[in-house]
């Protein structure tokens, strides 16, 4: 084995999350089956699967989002670290596991408002009124998400006036604001130009030296770029989970072969 | 290794295309070193001319599948087993170019010592021949096992070529032995020991293609095991 390639111990590792028998249900229809899956600390983890696998309701799981619906059913346990607290718990707020955990969707969704404000909302709706700390905090994101030197002289601007690049590294820098101990991404670029898509990308290179991050895409080639590791899930079942340069140069189960080298019917 | 098809149409053809190659490159160097042997054992030189002409047709396909694996990489980014083939590909087509040079080196050294190798008793030139014989079978074997990715035959080219390269060094031997009983005669006899040589390096490079088919199908680099690791992560 080259060295230079040699992984850490996966016990070596801090964990971020602990999934264990992880099951949800749309009413009567069973999305997740008892998915167990660890998410290690500052490193990022891509979902890849066909659709209806159920990537996207498992991402979606962790920042509670299933809750706005009634009939939705969660059984097992999603553990939040250093406090090992389990976020699908009953008397678990959803809006407190929302206040730890940030999404970033598909399609950017700046607020009407200006740059400035889309940044500061967060800090806003959890009681920051200092004009002075929203200033500091607000310039600190915008820096984070690679946008402070777009958008420093115009941050009274609309968002909407942002292009579609710039639109999801707001949306990003509204997430950093609230500085999330998990960032959630749900196909970040697809909506995205390639350029813009290389920026995202860089970005979240740079992100998981300080956050941990969970990412679904369709594109492969991102999950191989962008994560650490990488879990192939088919219907509502987690195939593999693995290092991402095994699991795309190597992987041991042959669903995941067959997938990721496009034989997927 | 994975036999289902991809839903892309295209790149299952790009892929049986650079494997066809392979095997044609293949079928043209297995030639290429026979007729070498051929022109020294029976002097013809115009066959000897002819292998070191069709070298360049070689070293031509050399070139057009590296090429066609660069742009496989390019167009589709291969994953997993579909990215080991290509990569093992590139590798498999060097080690069948460097057969081709040996084949042309022998044509060349056979219009040099074909008088002395004639004046010879004989032993010398039947003891390669029938090591050239073995190579070959080597080299077929492997080009085989890539055609059906089978590690079993894989591995019996590496255990053959262990024994291989003992016997070519015993027919060294001999010819050193000689350069120092008639002096007279080491100009030829160092050809005839370059010979040799090149008849075990091309033992070596059938032996290396089996080595990239487990780098294929396993995803294990095996070029520095030894014959023991090999055959456990090849046969497991």
């Amino acid at each position: 084995m080259n060295e230079e390639l040699k992984k850490p111990e996966l016990d070596s590792l801090a964990k971020k999350a602990q999934v264990s028998d992880l099951s949800f249900f749309y009413g009567a229809k069973q999305a997740l089956k008892s998915i167990n899956l660890t998410v290690y600390d500052r490193k990022v983890t891509a979902l890849i699967g066909p659709s209806g696998c159920g990537k996207s309701t498992f991402l979606r799981c962790f920042n509670r989002m299933h809750d706005l619906y009634p009939g939705n059913r969660y059984q097992g346990e999603i553990r939040l670290y250093p406090d090992d607290v389990n976020l699908l718990a009953p008397e678990i707020d959803p809006i407190e596991v929302r206040m730890r955990l940030s999404m970033v969707f598909q399609k950017p969704n700046p607020f009407p408002k200006s740059i400035f404000e889309n940044v500061a909302y967060g800090l806003r709706i959890r009681g920051e009124r200092s004009r002075s700390v929203l200033i500091d905090r607000v310039e600190e994101a915008l820096k984070g998400a690679a946008l402070w030197n777009e958008v420093k002289d115009r941050l009274e601007d609309v968002a909407t006036t942002l292009s579609g690049g710039q639109q999801q590294r707001l949306c990003i820098a509204r997430a950093l604001a609230c500085d999330p101990e998990l960032l959630l991404f749900d196909e970040p670029t697809s909506a995205l130009d390639p350029i813009a898509t290389a920026s995202i990308e860089e970005l979240i290179h740079e992100l998981r030296e300080k956050i941990t991050i969970l990412i679904v895409t369709h594109n492969m080639q991102q999950a191989a770029r962008v994560s650490d590791f990488t879990a192939y899930m088919y219907l509502g079942d987690l195939v593999e989970f693995g290092w991402t340069d095994d699991v795309f140069f190597r992987p041991r189960q042959k669903q995941t072969e067959d997938y990721i080298t496009g034989r997927f019917g | 290794m994975n036999i289902s098809e991809h839903l892309s149409k295209q790149f299952d053809a790009d892929l049986t295309g650079l494997r066809s190659r392979v095997v044609e490159m293949g079928g043209l160097v297995d030639e290429q070193f026979s007729l070498a042997i051929e022109a020294l054992a029976t002097g013809k030189t115009l066959v000897a001319d002819q292998v070191i002409a069709n070298d360049a047709a070689v070293n031509g396909l050399e070139v057009r599948i590296d090429d066609a694996c660069a742009h496989v990489i390019a167009r589709r980014q291969p994953a997993a087993s579909d990215l080991r083939m290509v990569l093992g590909v590139s590798k498999i087509v060097s080690e069948l170019e460097r057969i081709g040079d040996k084949a042309r080196k022998i044509a060349r050294l056979t219009r040099k010592v074909h008088e002395d190798v004639a004046r010879d008793s004989g032993a010398w030139l039947s003891d390669l021949q029938q090591l050239a014989g073995r190579a070959r079978y080597m080299l077929r074997d492997a080009l085989n096992a890539f055609v059906r990715s089978d590690l079993e035959t894989a591995v019996s080219v590496l255990r053959r070529n262990r024994d291989f390269a003992g016997d070519t060094s015993g027919a060294s031997k001999q010819l050193v032995l000689r350069m120092c009983q008639e002096p007279t005669a080491v100009p030829a006899l160092l050809d005839m020991l370059s010979i040799t040589r090149a008849v075990d390096r091309v033992a070596d490079h059938a032996a290396n293609i089996a080595e990239h088919i487990v780098y294929i199908v396993r995803g294990t680099d095996v070029r520095h095991a030894t014959l023991e690791q090999i055959e456990k992560e090849a046969l497991r």
